[in-house]
């Protein structure tokens, strides 16, 4: 009688997939109102579907959602992608981004020491902040602003997480670049090309849950001349 | 790949060199998903060499995002092993010697070639797993993820587990200028040795509360059933090779997946 396959002999574990977190810091603040608020919310809606379209994304990205406006508010605690369900978010209120950026810092901390304490492996977070101003909760030099400057630059020299700045329509962009990290430069919406920034957006959410060990991972640009933005010195 | 026979002659400068190991060695390299969809070959490598009282095994997993990787494992694994078997040969005897001197070694193959070839050393980075098995005793070198497992009288032990980088896409490697620092060395008793790289690691190793623990469903079986293979003449290589291409395995990870393990032959355990 011939011996088992070693497939049957052995017990093999599921998988302990690596996780992606993400986290989506909003601006819905009352210039946000009509297009522009529709348009992030389907954005948010293409996102979800495609993401949960890629085997690997649906099990490894965790997405969260912050939105600031009426206030600031973690409207969406960080999920995995199968059981996330995009907000209908409403526009209205100031701009407390500066509020928002801490609070996203905190929350993206606070998960990657769930994940150790779980044990589970996890990639580099990414924070995306989409405004369409500027902030109303700081100004530039204040107390608050040095705090959120600094948490922004330092996490990133840090390489605690990646800060993206997205500006769309009258965007604030000298600012937005000033709270950027200084090798990332905010990148302004083309208009009306929301569906393809979101499209970008999930597929390096897709190539970074499939990287592997030292890979460095090679992004469509953002900014050429088919590309969803544009990069304003 | 594997032994076969009680002496297990090596060939060093064209002589017969014959061991008085008693392990054998069985394993294989196969490629992952995510270099099946790229088309690029599997960039794990492994090699052995009987010298003297010990079995030697080195396994590399070159990185992905150069160039060079898979060509590093490569030389890395066969420079570290020809190394040590060469310094027995010459009389030295110390594990935990030949374990630096190996590991350097490696590290030099590497070097001597990126020169030779004109290209960046940091194009062949590449992480290094090297074992020196006695009778009963191993010594391990180790830089970069993966992990060596050890069972003596079925206690099962991780010698040596992958570094703790913050990030699951980082990790330490043979060429980097920290190698030294990287370096982490130990060793135990043992009956069987299994070295993997990262791509299998997780059948092996499981982890909670930030602390890796050996998973004893995947290693007992196969620690058991193996020497019944080679009691009935199975090709072992091939057994190892199916296993790693197993659906449930392939599940596990997308990279390339080495698995080696070491044991006594059946019969021969004291």
């Amino acid at each position: 009688m011939g011996l088992e396959r070693l497939e049957d002999v052995v017990d093999i574990p599921y998988p302990q997939h690596p996780h992606c977190p993400t986290i989506l810091v909003l601006d819905t603040s009352a210039s946000m109102s009509g297009n522009k608020i529709a348009e992030l919310n389907e954005g948010l809606q293409i996102l979800t579907e495609e993401l949960k379209e890629d085997d690997l994304a649906e099990k490894r990205i965790d997405l969260a959602v912050i939105s600031f406006g009426k206030g600031v508010e973690l409207i969406r605690p960080f999920t995995g992608i199968s059981k996330f369900i995009p907000p209908e978010l409403s526009a209205g209120g100031y701009t407390p981004m500066g509020e928002a950026i801490l609070l996203a810092i905190e929350v993206v901390e606070k998960r990657k020491a769930e994940y150790r304490e779980i044990g589970t492996d996890y990639y580099r977070p990414w924070i995306f902040l989409i405004t369409d101003g500027q902030p109303t909760d700081m100004r530039k030099g204040d107390a608050r602003w040095q705090e959120v400057v600094t948490a922004v630059h330092e996490g990133e020299k840090e390489r605690k997480f990646l800060f993206w700045a997205l500006g769309v329509d009258k965007a604030n962009m000298a600012l937005l670049k000033e709270i950027s990290p200084p090798d990332r430069m905010p990148l302004m919406l083309k208009e009306a090309r929301w569906a393809e920034m979101f499209l970008w957006l999930s597929k390096s959410l897709s190539k970074i849950s499939d990287s592997g060990i030292g890979e460095q991972i090679s992004l469509e640009s953002p900014v050429g001349p088919e590309g969803w933005g544009v990069i304003q010195l | 790949m594997g032994s076969d026979s009680t002496l297990n002659p090596d060939i060093i400068n064209n002589t017969y060199f014959y061991s008085k190991s008693e392990f054998k060695v069985f394993g294989a390299s196969v490629q992952g998903v995510s270099h099946r969809k790229s088309n690029r070959s599997c960039e794990d490598a492994y090699a052995f060499r009987y010298a003297g009282v010990y079995l030697i095994i080195a396994v590399a997993d070159g990185v992905s995002s150069v160039n060079n990787g898979g060509k590093g494992a490569e030389i890395a694994v066969n420079g570290a092993v020809d190394a040590c078997s060469e310094m027995i040969r010459k009389g030295e005897t110390q594990g935990e010697l030949l374990i630096s001197e190996g590991i350097s070694a490696g590290r030099k193959a590497i070097l001597d070639h990126a020169y030779l070839e004109g290209m960046p050393l940091s194009s062949y980075a590449t992480t290094l797993l090297l074992v020196c098995i006695s009778e009963n005793k191993v010594f391990c070198g180790h830089i970069g993820d993966g992990a060596v497992i050890c069972v003596k009288n079925e206690d099962i032990h991780i010698l040596s587990e992958p570094v703790r980088c913050e990030y699951a896409n980082e990790t330490t490697v043979l060429t980097g200028s920290d190698w030294k620092c990287a370096l982490r060395r130990s060793s135990g008793e043992c009956d069987v040795v299994i070295l993997v790289t990262d791509g299998c690691q997780n059948a092996l190793l499981r982890r909670k509360n930030a602390q890796f623990f050996p998973y004893n469903p995947f290693i007992l079986p196969l620690v058991r059933s193996l020497p019944d293979y080679v009691r009935k003449g199975e090709d072992v290589n091939q057994a190892i090779s199916d296993l790693l291409f197993s659906e449930k395995m392939q599940a596990l990870s997308s990279d390339d997946m080495t698995l080696v393990i070491a044991f006594k032959s059946p019969g021969e355990t004291k």
